[in-house]
């Protein structure tokens, strides 16, 4: 369930890409077919002679700056001037009457490259002899979180475990492409776009167009599907662009191929960790030094690494920890954010540590988790002391009480093994170690209509629906009395992205607080109205509709709005909240970079095929302290769906890159989860409300898939007796593992 | 590029002139002629399943198919399965067991099930699954989706056994 479901399944739902306008211009992109090169002529007039096109632009026609990013770095060109740094790269975009001109015209565009020597993994770019791709070298970013002394835990320990992982590249895969409208208004600019940021959006594109950003005004339809890849920067830009140029509607719509070559990707890492414990399995340190692929450009390689080391102990009590982390330019698509923000690949990492521990010491996987897990009280490894309740002890003793020790075991048979498999996780909610402002505003409108108007959009996962939940049960009303309103720079407040597990913990407060304020305020409006006692007014229903109540009488939303001055209307009041975060010490990682975490604990149970080496996941159980549910059914759709992106993740989807190139850029070979590849998900909620959340709520967006994977890479290792270094366990890499496993080559 | 024509479509009931090239598909003849945007474009290669319409009742994938095959036959999309504003069993289902997150893919999987139970009004769980592995969701990991099909099913066998239960 999510607001405005029927007209989803009416098909009258409009998308970005849905939307057609009067003398509507259709737009595509001139990309690089080279990963790095120098340009050294553009020519567009070949393009611009065809009957039917319109407009084409170059860099140089950029009226303001070539400079955009989702995060603080402006690193990346909407359009390369001077060189391009990966494959697909926009070089130039095209306007035209019909589909079929804008790519001929966009094939008629004519450059001249001068091909360099690219650098295509981490490897290569770390080589003495490697090009120098960044500003600085090949390092794009580097940071650690250190607390306590590693070596000293090394020396002391009774075993130190060693293993180096590895994570592919994979794509969001929304179903929608990325698609933008842009179109003029009167003294400007209106842009459509599936975005989870409209507020950005509107900066980004007023700094291209040289603009006052008031001028622009961005909107998101539905949206169809976001995983932190949308919007596409370059995309919404030169859509913009060529409004401008051309004083016409401009649809300009991805392809399919376009969209996995181009789009951003979540970062490939390789981890070395290093686990020391005493022999009883207590942690006493860890280290780990990820190195990830951050591709052609900076940008969210920086929170995205942050989280890699704030996260790289794992939600366990651990005194002495070294926790490195770089981002290494390569002349691949940009990494970028994907739900769960580098959280997955560390799980990936972090929980196969745990495993192979365990089975070191002779220890139970389970009892190894409980006897490290992250309590009430202790402090996590940037030094923050954990104040809201933990429920993640709780959650593995009732994992262990759920599945049987005899079924744990599984069974080893010749030609199938099956075996249960276990993670644990944390995940810090709401953007890394900065000020992350939610802001929400409630209004009073005609007829007494009540309308909560937030910026973050939905970007499918509900949040409209949920935040309705909060503000009207903040006001004591139900939700069908709470009008929501996202996504619009002109009728909604910045209330920052949907991402980061944000939503619901930092917007949501805000919305708490604006609802709050906006019923003391609707009271005390209504008090000097009536010349009464604002304490002798409460807000409440009668008969299904809100009033301002007293002993003796009855006043409706309607009379009040009436009787308000035309300077009153509407009446508004702003909620804003900024989760408790502190910068990190740039030197250990210190701090409290999050106000809240969710916490967890994923089970899995896999079926091995000895002979074909593939994996079928039949049951998943997923323990989720999430503090207070506030809408049960939304939840579950994001376990649900957490869970089928992290079967994916970890048995079938990579990113094929041959020189640059994705190879496997379509659906017919980037294969995704299906109906019959997804299985039962058992879900059990755990914990207490937690003490900053919105009525105590948490976030559940990225934490639903950040244990998947690494849950199904212990099951399969356990139940086939393999060891499980590298996702995703293709049949290939399982049945060669198997076949290690036959000659006695196992590790 | 090849010359104009005018291609007689029926879709939902209602006749469409469409002039275009004779080679467009039958998804671009829907959404970019005759506006209706319901059915969506994921991949345009037949392997996601989000474009799927009804062809003479059959499950088509409509970025597969040519317009003009679709001439002199009924093509029915999501906007034509809700009759004067109400809607079938299986789009309320949709709506009711939460089986929709962003939707882009809902169309296409209602078209699916719905040729699906015109085909065999009682499927198996497996069959269900199996006959909606032709269309992709990112958002909802298909539970809610086959829990919707599930209920229709349901529902639908209890109106169609008869008095008393007599079997």
């Amino acid at each position: 369930m999510r607001a405005g479901t029927p007209a989803i399944v009416t098909g009258e739902a409009r998308y970005s890409g849905d939307c057609r306008k009067e003398g509507m211009l259709f737009a595509r992109v001139a990309r690089s077919p080279h990963s790095r090169a120098l340009i050294t002529a553009v020519s567009a007039s070949e393009a611009l002679a065809l009957p039917g096109a319109a407009a084409v632009l170059i860099a140089s026609d950029i009226p303001g700056e070539n400079l955009i990013g989702m995060t603080g770095k402006k690193h990346q060109p909407v359009m390369a001037e001077t060189d391009t740094r990966f494959m697909g790269e926009a070089v130039a975009v095209v306007a035209a009457e019909t589909r079929a001109v804008a790519m001929e015209a966009a094939r008629s565009v004519r450059v001249e490259y001068e091909p360099l020597p690219a650098v295509h993994s981490v490897e290569e770019s770390m080589a003495p002899e490697a090009p120098r791709l960044g500003p600085e070298g090949n390092v794009a970013w580097q940071g650690r979180v250190t607390r306590g002394d590693f070596e000293r835990a090394a020396r002391e320990a009774d075993v130190v475990l060693t293993g180096v992982y590895r994570t592919p590249p994979v794509d969001h895969a929304y179903i929608e492409t990325e698609s933008v409208l842009a179109e003029p208004e009167v003294g400007g600019m209106r842009v459509w776009s599936s975005s989870k940021n409209v507020h950005l959006d509107q900066r980004e594109i007023a700094r291209v167009l040289g603009w006052p950003k008031e001028r622009i005004r961005v909107t998101a339809p539905t949206i169809g599907g976001n995983f932190g890849g949308k919007p596409d920067l370059p995309q919404l830009c030169m859509a913009a662009l060529l409004c401008e140029r051309t004083g016409r509607p401009v649809l300009l719509e991805m392809s399919r191929e376009e969209s996995l070559q181009v789009s951003t990707k979540r970062h490939p890492v390789v981890f070395h960790m290093t686990h020391c414990a005493d022999r009883r399995g207590r942690l006493l340190g860890v280290k780990m030094e990820a190195y990830a692929d951050a591709g052609a450009y900076l940008d969210y390689t920086v929170p995205v690494m942050q989280r890699i080391v704030i996260h790289g102990a794992g939600p366990y009590r651990v005194e002495n920890v070294l926790l490195e982390g770089w981002g290494y330019y390569t002349n691949n698509p940009l990494s970028g954010a994907m739900r769960g923000f580098g959280v997955p690949q560390v799980t990936f990492a972090c929980e196969r540590q745990m495993d192979r521990l365990a089975d070191a010491l002779g220890l139970d996987p389970i009892d190894i988790r409980i006897m490290n897990a992250l309590q009430t009280g202790d402090r996590t490894a940037t030094g923050q002391v954990l104040e809201s309740p933990v429920g993640l002890g709780e959650a593995l003793n009732k994992a262990r009480e759920l599945i049987p020790a005899e079924e744990w075991t599984g069974s080893q048979e010749d030609t199938s093994h099956t075996g249960w498999g276990v993670a644990c996780f944390h995940y810090g909610n709401g953007l890394t170690a900065m000020p992350n402002r939610g802001t929400a505003v409630v209004r009073l409108l005609e007829g007494g209509r009540i309308q909560l108007a937030i910026g973050s959009p939905d970007v499918g996962q509900g949040s409209n629906l949920a935040l309705g939940q909060l503000a009207a049960e903040a006001l004591g009303l139900e939700v069908s009395h709470v009008e929501v309103l996202s996504a619009d720079t002109s009728l909604t407040p910045d209330s920052g992205s949907s991402s980061g597990t944000r939503v619901t913990y930092v917007v949501g407060n805000a919305v708490v607080s604006a609802a709050r304020s906006f019923g003391e305020e609707l009271a005390q409006r209504a008090a000097a109205v009536l010349g009464t006692d604002r304490a002798a007014l409460s807000l409440e229903l009668s008969a299904g509709r809100p009033v301002l109540r007293s002993d003796n009488f009855e006043f409706g939303l309607a009379e009040l709005y009436e009787e308000l001055g035309d300077q009153e209307r509407p009446l508004e009041v702003t909620g804003t909240f900024d989760p408790p975060t502190t910068s990190l010490d740039p030197a250990t990682g210190q701090g409290a970079p999050y106000g809240a975490y969710t916490f967890g604990v994923q089970l899995a149970k896999v079926s091995v095929d000895h002979y074909t080496g593939k994996v079928g996941v039949e049951r998943i159980v997923s323990l989720l302290d999430v503090g207070t549910v506030v809408n049960p059914l939304l939840l579950r759709g994001q376990v649900e769906g957490g869970c089928a992106m992290g079967i994916g993740y970890a048995l079938l989807e990579e990113i094929e890159l041959q020189g640059g190139r994705v190879v496997n850029d379509n659906f017919d070979r980037y294969l995704l989860p299906t109906a019959v590849d997804v299985c039962d998900v058992t879900l059990v909620i755990i914990g207490a409300a937690d003490s900053t959340g919105p009525y105590g709520a948490k976030g559940i967006g990225e934490p639903a898939t950040i244990p998947t994977a690494a849950a199904i890479a212990n099951a399969v290792s356990r139940a086939a007796q393999i060891d499980v270094r590298q996702l995703p366990l293709s049949l290939e890499r399982v049945s060669a593992a198997l076949a290690e496993r036959e000659e006695g080559g196992f590790r | 590029m090849a010359q104009k024509q005018i291609l007689e479509l029926t879709v939902n009931g209602d006749l469409y002139e469409i002039a275009c090239e004779p080679n467009i598909t039958l998804l671009e003849a829907l959404r970019e002629k005759a506006l209706l945007t319901g059915t969506k474009r994921g991949c345009d290669l037949g392997a996601c399943g989000a474009c799927t319409v009804l062809l003479d009742g059959e499950a088509v994938l409509a970025c597969l198919t040519l317009a003009l095959e679709a001439q002199d036959r009924e093509v029915t999309t999501i906007e034509g399965l809700a009759r004067n504003g109400e809607m079938t069993p299986l789009q309320q289902a949709f709506v009711d067991y939460g089986a929709i997150q962003c939707g882009f893919c809902s169309p296409g999987f209602i078209m699916s099930a719905t040729a699906m139970l015109a085909d065999d009004p009682s499927p198996s769980q497996q069959e269900i699954r199996r006959r909606l592995a032709g269309n992709l969701c990112r958002c909802t990991g298909y539970a809610k989706i086959l829990k919707a099909v599930e209920a229709v099913v349901e529902a639908r066998a209890r109106v169609s056994a008869p008095a008393g239960g007599a079997l």
